[in-house]
Order: structure tokens, then sequence, then C-alpha cells
């Protein structure tokens, strides 16, 4: 007697890896416009806000700045951007309908991979308290775990006015309450440097930048990348525990790696301890294209809690 | 080697009943005694009092025409034939001859639990040219030429080829001697006045007074080829012989039974062992062809998950021999847990069932277990590359019967061998592993008190096969899923009306699932209960079905999970903190009591009404909640053929025991209600066709879903809620089966669903197509056997595709690093739809005392690459479609003795 489900399970067990492999793109190998991680200069805003009575208007709010790390290796040109701030939606977007919405910048920045690009995407707001107040009724926790404001970036290449081709990217900017007495802000985490194959120190910079120069690699060659991290950079913070007690936790940082050709294995690490126990290595492998040309080489790390920082670099495959 | 002139040659005119009838309807169940009533059971075969010889037609007779004439008897409770039919007719005056002939037959009539009882039987007139012999030189041994010189007798029992049982009701005759009724002047030839018998219920007869010489025994039964064996019998001996005969087609002919009719539940699918076994697609699962039936929503992937009329799966009640069951199937559309040869029936309530049923909102699936029986030494074996079953049978006395059977998968082993080494970065390989087991013993105490007792279980749990050796992570995952249970169930007869059976039942299910050292998740439930019913009539008018439902359940949770549930992390998210695995130990216990009471009243006029009403007493974790359930159904029967029905009652059931706790659940939890409606049609057209047509609607509030709410105690700290009352649904529809009934050598069934299923699982949400809601359901299924043991079967499945969010871009989460679809309505789209044949052959082999049969069964024979689901980039810009289970053909060899 057999049944038809376990014969298709006995079919895809045999292929476990053609079963799922539908030819997709690789995501950690970026060819088109992207955005690739967004900071926030603080991360989180601690402030003495009464969760009982969230009158927000009075508080003294500080300014945060934002900055984004976009790439467009396709195509050489300019984009537009702007960035709104609400409080968390379903979509993950602020469409300025069913809840209030901040515009907090729209402006243009030259291609990302050109001579000027180096701007990038930048900007400081100072948050509504209308926005706050806003996410503090709409969050199930009562801004227990911290008032999160949504913050909404939309690129899309200048000139190009159907949005439905935008690409977009939303972050979350913490306004925490102090619970406990002793929380303290979270700050961005940082990358020392990264080591190529163990060993020599990767000197970072922007492929198209004046000042780079790009680090030559042969085609079909596997690099190994070890990030380094600075001494305390995984900071030590407190939680407040549902029943008034506190929890101490350590953070975590985990990194994703990306080029704009070649292939990685494997393209994130780092990372809490798996439920098997297993402690993820941090390093990453790339394997630089058959074709010769540069290469960008992008590697963005986080903590658990908004922080975020990233380096950049350059290499030139087959070049001298 | 002149000819006498043509004269009628009755060779056969007697009945048959097999006491294994398979019900073709369902019948009144009040007078057995077990967990679920069974049909009246046919105690006497109809005999032959007085038979009649045909008349050869006489233009058959000049042209020296043959025929073999099959006739359908129907005779009432007095033993008179009322009414004759040839169903195949076969010309040249043969059938008027044969009709005429069977009018003329008197019968002790059939006997239905001991009464007599009215019923339909076949039988086949043979007509012959009989050719006389030039006269023989005188022989000293040939008994028809010398007279009597002893008192040689021919004993033995006859048995059904294959399966060894004991056939009642045979005529085994001497030829030499004629074939005829006991009184009738052939079988006084020379004065042998025994020259005929008819085997009794042990299948046992006995021939007397033959003088020595050369015989030829002849055993006919309706349903079963003839059967002829020469005996070379001396003076004074007795010899003693076993006659198998073999069944048309290599199974037993169906009894067709004409007894009344009574049915107490409105929509109540019905399938017997025969639609269980050789149903396309199923590869011989019995269960599985539930799946073809109307209110059953097609499973994904062949998966098995159980959709009735829209509800969840955890909804639906399964229940075996009246106990329930957490799981019907092993893994991952697995077999199901239960042998074949374990299983009687299988009864299908998508609606409206009984107040005996509760503590569900869905449907139920009743899975009743085959009794066991005192007759030998019997077992079957079922084996193939995925795995192996055995049953086997025997009896431990006269009155005690014991049944066990056994499977164990065993692909683990063999996969390696066939697996390719893994490539670096490859996916591990996980197999299921799975084995059941089942006992039944039954015991007749007495003519009124019976006894049995059911112990079956199930385990199942995936098996790492394969990892990549270079790989330097583990990977331990165990995950493990199985359960037991015990049921004894004792019966006793109050009365010739009433009966009464006690069913105290114990049972423990295990699920784990652990992943190396820093995650396991370990959930025991305990459970014990015992079941009263009492089932029985006052008057012709009044009918009772009460009793008791008592179960008490403890769960036990050991955790051991790295995860922080008493913080709120960033934007509420906690897995990605780094937190050591914290042990966690929780236990809760419910208890649960259910009275019922449903009382059939007919009115008259063919009008029946069947109020019922079920009160549960709940205490889930210290939390008392009642719930009262009235339901009513109304049956009007306008004609024998045509009736009208319909239902209205109220269902609930308990959340699971979880979601009460007071850490991890919620203990404000409501019970989740359903009301259900439903309003029906039957129709019989002919002997064979039966049409059966509900339309419904079922409305389900205060169902329990996971919640992120939380609520703030008086000191300001916070109340984590996690479940919540919150999710709501309905589902309407209108659901068909039009049916051929089991003949000799053809079933099938048409089914259609046509249905609406929405649900909601927020309040400030609308109402969207649930998730397997599918609006179109055709399922055709047809199976015809040949008498040469060949059978072949198809079916056919189109299905319109399931619900499907549309996907308009995307958002990159750059905190959690990963892109979320940015979605349309909810569940406005729908994949393609689905379309599947299967296709099935069956050859069985019949020896005397074993068969052995090969099939073939290819499930989706046209191979069509269904859409069961679609597959986005990351980024859900670029999609391909998820198909279903291709063409999968599959050999299975199966042995019977």
């Amino acid at each position: 007697m057999r049944t038809p489900g376990i014969l298709a399970l006995v079919c895809s067990l045999a292929a476990p890896l053609a079963a799922c492999d539908a030819g997709f793109e690789d995501e950690a190998i970026v060819l088109d416009l992207r955005v690739l991680g967004i900071a926030c200069e603080p991360p989180e805003v601690v402030m003495d806000i009464d969760l009982m009575n969230p009158e927000l208007g009075d508080l003294e709010i500080p300014p945060v700045t934002i900055s984004a790390l976009v790439a467009d290796p396709g195509d050489d040109r300019r984009l537009r951007y702007t960035i709104h701030a609400c409080p968390p939606t379903q979509s993950h977007r602020c469409d300025g309908t069913t809840f209030p919405s901040q515009q907090i910048a729209s402006s243009s920045i030259d291609d990302p991979e050109g001579a000027a690009g180096s701007t990038g995407i930048t900007a400081e707001f100072l948050i509504n308290p209308i926005i706050l107040q806003e996410s503090v009724r709409l969050d199930d926790l009562a801004g227990y775990g911290g008032v999160a404001v949504q913050l909404h970036l939309t690129v899309f290449p200048e000139g190009d006015e159907d949005l439905a081709r935008a690409v977009h990217a939303t972050k979350i900017m913490l306004y925490s309450p102090r619970l406990p007495e002793e929380r303290v802000a979270n700050t961005n985490p940082w990358i020392q440097e990264v080591l190529r194959d163990e060993e020599e120190p990767l000197p970072v910079g922007r492929c198209g930048a004046p000042e780079t120069v790009p680090i030559p690699v042969a085609p079909a060659t596997t690099l190994r990348f070890d990030p380094v991290e600075p001494e305390g950079v995984r900071e030590d913070y407190v939680l407040p525990t549902f029943d008034g007690d506190v929890r101490e936790i350590t953070e975590n940082l985990r990194y994703k790696w990306f080029a704009s050709a070649g292939n990685w294995a494997p393209s994130e690490s780092g990372g809490a301890i798996d439920p098997f126990g297993n402690v993820p290595p941090l390093y990453a492998n790339w394997t630089s294209p058959e074709e010769p040309g540069l290469v960008s080489v992008w590697v963005v790390q986080r903590d658990e809690r908004g922080g975020q920082s990233w380096l950049e670099y350059c290499f030139d495959v087959g070049g001298p | 080697m002149p000819s006498r002139p043509p004269r009628a040659l009755l060779v056969c005119a007697t009945l048959f009943a097999l006491t294994t009838a398979a019900s073709a309807q369902d019948v009144r169940r009040e007078d057995v005694p077990a967990e679920k009533p069974k049909p009246p059971q046919l105690t006497s075969p109809p005999q032959l009092l007085e038979g009649a010889e045909p008349t050869y037609p006489p233009e058959a007779a000049e042209k020296g025409l043959e025929a073999d004439v099959i006739v359908r008897i129907t005779i009432d409770a007095t033993g008179a034939v009322t009414n004759v039919v040839v169903p195949t007719p076969v010309g040249n005056g043969f059938d008027e001859a044969a009709v005429e002939a069977a009018r003329r037959y008197r019968f002790k009539p059939a006997e239905w639990d001991g009464k007599p009882g009215p019923i339909t039987v076949e039988t086949t007139i043979h007509f012959k040219m009989q050719v006389v012999e030039a006269e023989p030189p005188p022989d000293e041994t040939d008994p028809t030429t010398d007279a009597p010189k002893g008192t040689s007798v021919i004993e033995g029992v006859v048995k059904e080829r294959g399966t060894r049982k004991k056939l009642e009701g045979v005529t085994v005759a001497v030829r030499e001697l004629g074939l005829a009724a006991p009184d009738s002047d052939a079988a006084r030839v020379k004065g042998f006045a025994f020259a005929e018998t008819i085997t009794d219920a042990a299948g046992r007869f006995r021939v007397e007074g033959l003088p020595a010489g050369k015989y030829q025994i002849v055993a006919i039964l309706s349903g079963y080829d003839r059967y002829e064996e020469r005996l070379d019998l001396a003076a004074d001996e007795k010899a003693d012989t076993t006659l198998y005969l073999r069944a048309k087609g290599g199974t037993p002919y169906e009894t067709v039974v004409e007894g009344e009719t009574e049915k107490l539940e409105v929509t109540k699918h019905t399938l017997d062992r025969r639609q269980l076994t050789t149903v396309p697609g199923t590869f011989g699962d019995p269960l599985r062809v539930l799946a073809s039936l109307p209110g059953m929503a097609r499973s994904p992937f062949s998966t098995g998950i159980l959709l009735i009329r829209g509800s969840n799966p955890d909804d639906s009640g399964v229940y075996i021999d009246g106990v329930r069951v957490p799981l019907l199937y092993h893994f991952l559309g697995g077999p199901s847990i239960l042998n074949p040869e374990f299983l009687e029936d299988i009864d299908l309530y998508p609606g409206g069932f009984p107040v005996r049923f509760g503590r569900s909102l869905g449907g139920v699936i009743d899975v009743n277990t085959r009794p066991t029986k005192s007759d030998g030494f019997h077992g079957a074996a079922d084996v193939d590359l995925i795995d192996s079953s055995v049953y086997l049978r025997f009896p431990a006395s006269d009155d005690v019967g014991i049944a066990v059977a056994t499977r164990r998968s065993y692909i683990d082993l063999l996969l390696p061998f066939f697996l390719p080494e893994p490539d670096p970065g490859d996916q591990l390989v996980v197999v299921p592993v799975y084995y059941d087991y089942q006992a039944r013993m039954d015991w007749r105490i007495s003519a009124t008190d019976s006894l049995s007792v059911l112990f079956f279980g199930s385990d199942d749990r995936l098996d790492v096969l394969s990892v990549d050796a270079e790989d330097e992570q583990t990977f331990d995952l165990g995950t493990h899923i199985g359960f037991n249970r015990l049921r004894a169930t004792y019966t006793t007869r109050l009365s010739p009306e009433w009966t009464m059976s006690i069913t105290p039942l114990a049972g423990i299910d295990v699920v784990s699932l652990s992943a190396g050292e820093r995650t396991a998740t370990s959930i025991t439930d305990t459970t014990f209960g015992v079941r009263e019913r009492v089932v029985g009539k006052l008057g012709d008018r009044l009918r009772f079905d009460f009793g008791t439902d008592l179960l008490y359940r403890i769960t036990d949770y050991e955790l051991t999970l790295p995860i922080a549930s008493d913080v709120a992390g960033f934007g509420g998210e906690v897995e990605d903190l780094q937190v050591e695995p914290e042990d966690f130990s929780r236990s809760s216990d419910s208890y649960a009591l259910g009275l019922y009471a449903e009382m059939a009243w007919d009115i008259g006029a063919g009008v029946r009404v069947i109020p019922g009403l079920r009160l549960d007493l709940h205490l889930l974790s210290g939390e008392q909640r009642v719930s009262l359930d009235p339901r009513l159904i109304a049956r009007w029967q306008i004609t024998r053929d045509t009736a009208l029905k319909g239902y209205v009652g109220l269902f609930t059931q308990p959340p699971q025991p979880e979601g009460f706790d007071s850490r991890f659940g919620n203990p404000d939890l409501e019970l989740e209600q359903a009301i259900q409606t439903g309003l029906g049609f039957e129709q019989r057209i002919g002997r064979y066709l039966t049409i059966d047509s509900e339309i419904y609607y079922i409305t389900r509030d205060d169902l329990a879903v996971f919640s992120g709410d939380v609520r703030m105690r008086d000191d300001g700290t916070l109340d984590p809620l996690f479940w919540s009352n919150e999710a709501e649904g309905r589902t309407y529809g209108l659901e068909l089966i039009i049916k051929r009934e089991i003949t000799r050598n053809f079933f099938g069934w048409v089914s259609y669903t046509l249905s609406r299923s929405e649900s909601k699982r927020r309040e400030e949400q609308e109402l969207a197509p649930a998730t397997f809601d599918q609006t179109h359901n055709f399922i055709g299924v047809a199976s015809y056997r040949t008498d040469g043991g060949w059978e072949f079967g198809a079916r056919l499945q189109v299905t319109t595709g399931r619900p499907r969010t549309p996907i308009n871009g995307s958002t990159y989460l750059v905190d959690e690093d990963r892109y979320d679809a940015f979605n349309g309505p909810r569940n406005s789209e729908r994949e393609e739809t689905f379309a599947q044949l299967d296709v099935r052959i069956d050859k069985t082999w019949v020896f005397n005392t074993w068969m052995i049969g090969v099939y073939l069964d290819i499930i989706n024979v046209l191979n069509m690459g269904n859409r069961e689901a679609t597959q986005w980039d990351y980024r859900f810009r670029d999609s391909a479609p998820v198909r279903g289970v291709p063409l999968v053909p599959t050999l299975g060899v199966k042995g019977q003795w």
C-alpha cells in the first residue's frame, strides 16, 4: 500500500536541491537598484515617557540622522528618493492614508557608482510628537518595548515617475521609555576592518570614486573575508520583563555580504547561536567572476536592536 | 447415442446469503451492541422448501440451445416470492420460462437478527439438453446400475477459495443421482433420499446412503463458480472432503439488502470494504478514499489534511471505534495508521452529526474496525519498497477471536543506497520513519453479552539521513509524534429492544521536537475516559440513543527554548536575541463530562424528527465552561425512493488546553462555536443508482487564534494574552453525489461540491476566502471487475485552484534583513485549476487456501503539472510554480490466506 504524499516526498528527497531551484536571482549579487542598508544615528533614543499618560508634546526629542546604502550597478543615472515617518503599518510602508505620515526628506542623488556618488542618501529629522503618540496608541505593548517609528525610504530613477518600479525599504527608529531605570540607548556597531584570507586588511573604497584604488584579484578566485570587530562593540543591555523585572542580554552581530558580480558562500555570517547550538562563523567566501572588470563588494553589519553600519570595497578582477 | 426428448433440467434453485453481506444502504443500528450501531445481521438465509421445474422453451429445444438465466427473486417475510426479474435477458424464451418457474418457488423466509424479514437474492437457472448415454455394460462398481449395497457417506465442508471462509447455504449434490430439490422426484431416483443437501452455518454437508462407486460432487452457490469434484467411493466408506468455491470476479458477490432503511443522520457517507481498497489513486489505502467524497476539500500535495466543509483540520473529530485519535495518517501524507484488514467501514459526517459526537465544530470521521471471528487462522501481508505490513487473525477458543496487525517503514534503510554523495553545501536529507500496530480481541460471552478490546497506536519520527560530511555545523533533529489507545467495550442486550454498551478507554499522545541541545519541545497528553451508550426503542415510533461521554486529559509540556518570552525586543521581536535556553515545565488538566440524548420519532406519513441535546461540562486548567448544544434533524420519506431531509444544530468545542495556560495562554478564552444548517434531497433511481444532495450554511464564531494583545495589570506591568477568541468564519455550498452501488462487476460515483469558505483572524479584517477554499470540486470514480480476476479503475478530480494573495512588489526591512511582500487584497486570486486522473489495474489469483494479488496504481497518469503554490524570489519580483504530485506509478503485491 502506498500513498501519493509519501511518494512525492521520496521523490523530492532524492533530489533535495533540484526540487526548490527555480533559477531565481541570487540575493547576494546586486545587479540593479537596491537598498542594502539604512542606519540612524543614533539608532535609539531613550526618553522619560509616561506610558500610562503618553503626552509627548513637551518632550525634548533629539534630532536623528538617517543615511542609506544604495547600489545601482546596472545603470548610470541619478536617483530620486523620499523618506517618510509613520507608525508601523501592516504593509511596512507609509502611505499617508491610514495613519499620519511625516515627510523627512525628498531629494536626488548622483549615480551611486559615479564619480560624484559619494554623497549618498542622508537627512536629519526631528520626529513629530503626533507620530510618536499614534505609534504608542497602535502598539500592542503600548510602547513597553519602545515606541517604534517606521521610516520608509522610496528610491526610483529620476525622471521615472512610475512608482510601481520604485524600490522601497523600511527601518524602525526606536524612541524608548526609560524602562528600566538603567536603560541606555543603543549605539550603532561598526567594523574595524575586514581581513582578506585572514591576513591582509582590505582597503575600503567605492568603485567610481576618484580616490579609490581598486584591489586587484584574478578571475574565478575565492577569497575569504573576516570582519574584525572592535573590542566592546557587542554591547550588554537590559530589557524590562512584562512582570516588572529586568533581563540582561548581550548583543549579537550579523553580517550580510553583497557583490556586484561573482558569488558568495555563505552570503550571511554571524548572528545568534542557532537552535542546534552552533556558533555561526563570521567569515564569508567570495569567488570573483570569470569576466574582468570592477566589482563592488559591500558588507553590512547589524545588531538585533536596529543598529547598523557598512563598509564598501572595490575589486579589479583581472587587473594588475 | 440416442437422445431423450429435451427436458428441462433444473440444476439449481437454492439460495444463498452471505453472512458478511455488505450493506449498500444505511440500515438501522440499534440492535448491535458495539460502540457504533450496526445494520441488522442476516442470521438465517432463506431456504428453498419447494422448487419448480421450468419448462424448456420448445423452440430452443428444437434448435438444441442451452442457457443460464440469472433470476433475481424478492422474497417477503412469509417466504412468498413477490417479484422475479431477469437482470440480463438471454432471449429464446429462456427468460420467461425461468421467471415462470421461479415464481412457483416456496421458501422458508430469511431471518434478520432471528426474525423473518424480506430479502432479495439471485440464483441461476440452467437450461441444458440432457444426453442419455448408451446403456453401459454391467459394472459392479457403478451405483447407478447396482442396487444399494452399503451405507457409504460423503461429508465435508465448503469454503470460499482463497479466504477459506466457510460457506453456508451451498447446494451440494451427487450428479449421478440427479440434481433437484430434496423432496423432488429427481432426488428420489432409485430411492436415494439424501442425494442433495445444503451446507449449514459451519459450511458442512453430509450425503448418506450411497453405494460404492464413482460419483461427481457438485457444489453450487450463487455468486460463485460451479464446483465439481469426482470421488471414488468404496463400500461402507466415509469420505471427508473440502470443496473450495471460487467467487465470481475473484471475490464474493455482494448481497443487495432490501431490508427497510432507517436513517438517524441526515448526511452520512459510508464506505464499505470493496470501495475502500480498490479506488484508484489511493494505493489501496482505505482511508484515502475519504478524499473522494463530497464535503472534503482537496488536500494540497495529497498530504491527507482533513478539510471538511471549510473547517480547520483540528476542528474535525476522527474516531476509531468511538475513540478519538489525534491523527489519521502518518507523517507528510504517509499511509493511514490502520491496517486495511482491520477496517470494517468508515462513516463520514461532513456536517449535522449526531449528538453522541461532541467537542468538534467541523465534521466527524468514524472508523470502525472489524470484529474478529473464530473461523480459523487467517492473514495478509503487504510488501513494497517503503514499508511492510502483516495481519493475522486466529481463534483463541470457540468464542474468542483475536486479530493483530503491524506495519513498519524502512525507507530510512533503503534510501541511502540510492542517494548520491552530498556535495558541499547541499542540504541534509530527512526521511519519515513510522510504524503502527493494532490488536483486537472479541469475546462472545453469551447470547446477550460480549466484550471487545482494541489496542492500537502509531509512531512517526523524522530521521536525518544524509548531511554534507564537510559541513562544520551539526544538525541533530528530533521530531516525533506518537499515540497509543486502549479501549474495551462491554455490550449487553438489556432486552430484545434495548442494548447498552460501556467503553472505558485510555490513551497517551506524545509530540516532541528537538533541535540540538538548545531547543526541545515535548507535549504529552494522557487521556482517560469512559463512554456509556444505551440504544433502544419504545413501540414502533420512538427510538432512543443516549449516553455519557466522560474524558479526563492531562497535558504536560516540557520546553527548552532560547527565547525570551517575557520581554519585548526591538519592534516587539525577540527571535534574534542572544539568550540562553530556558527550561519550562507546564501542566494543565481538563475534564469534560458530556451527556447526550437523541430521540427519533416517526410522526407518520414518512416523517421522522430527531431532536437531540448535548450538554458538556468543561473544567479547563481550572476554568469552568459549559455548553449546551441542541440539534434537530428531520427527514421526510416522501416515497420509497425519495426523501427530503434537513437539520440545524449548535456545535461547540473547547480550544486546545494550552490556550488556557496562565503563562502561555489566556485563561479567559471562551468555547468555540458553530451553527450548522442543511437541507437535502435523496432519490433512488432503479436498483443501484442513488442521488444524494444537500445545501448547507455554517457559521463559526469565537475561534481561538494566536494574538499579540496585552493586558495592563493594575500595577502597570503587562500581561500578554497570546490567545484570543477573535477569529470567525463561514462556509456555505452545495454537495451532490450520484452513486452506483456495488454489484458483481461495477461500482462508482460522481461527487461534486460547490462551496465558499471565508474566514478572518482579526476583528478589524473583512471576511475573505479561506486558505483551502475550493469553489468547485468534481470527482468521478469508476471500477469494473471481470470474472477473470481483473479489475480496472479510474478516478478523475477537477478542482478550483486554491486562493492566493496577489503580490504587488515588496519592501526591504533593513533591520530584519528580509523583504516583505506588498500584498493586494487577501486571497483575492486563485491558483490554476487542478486536474488529475488516476488509474488502477488489479489482478488477483485465487488458490484453494490463499490468494495473491498484484496491482498497478498510477496517480496523475497524464502527468498534469498542477500548480499547488507559488514560490517567489527574494524580493518578490520573479515567481515560479510549485508543482504538485507528478506521475507516480506503484506496483504492489499483496497476499492473503
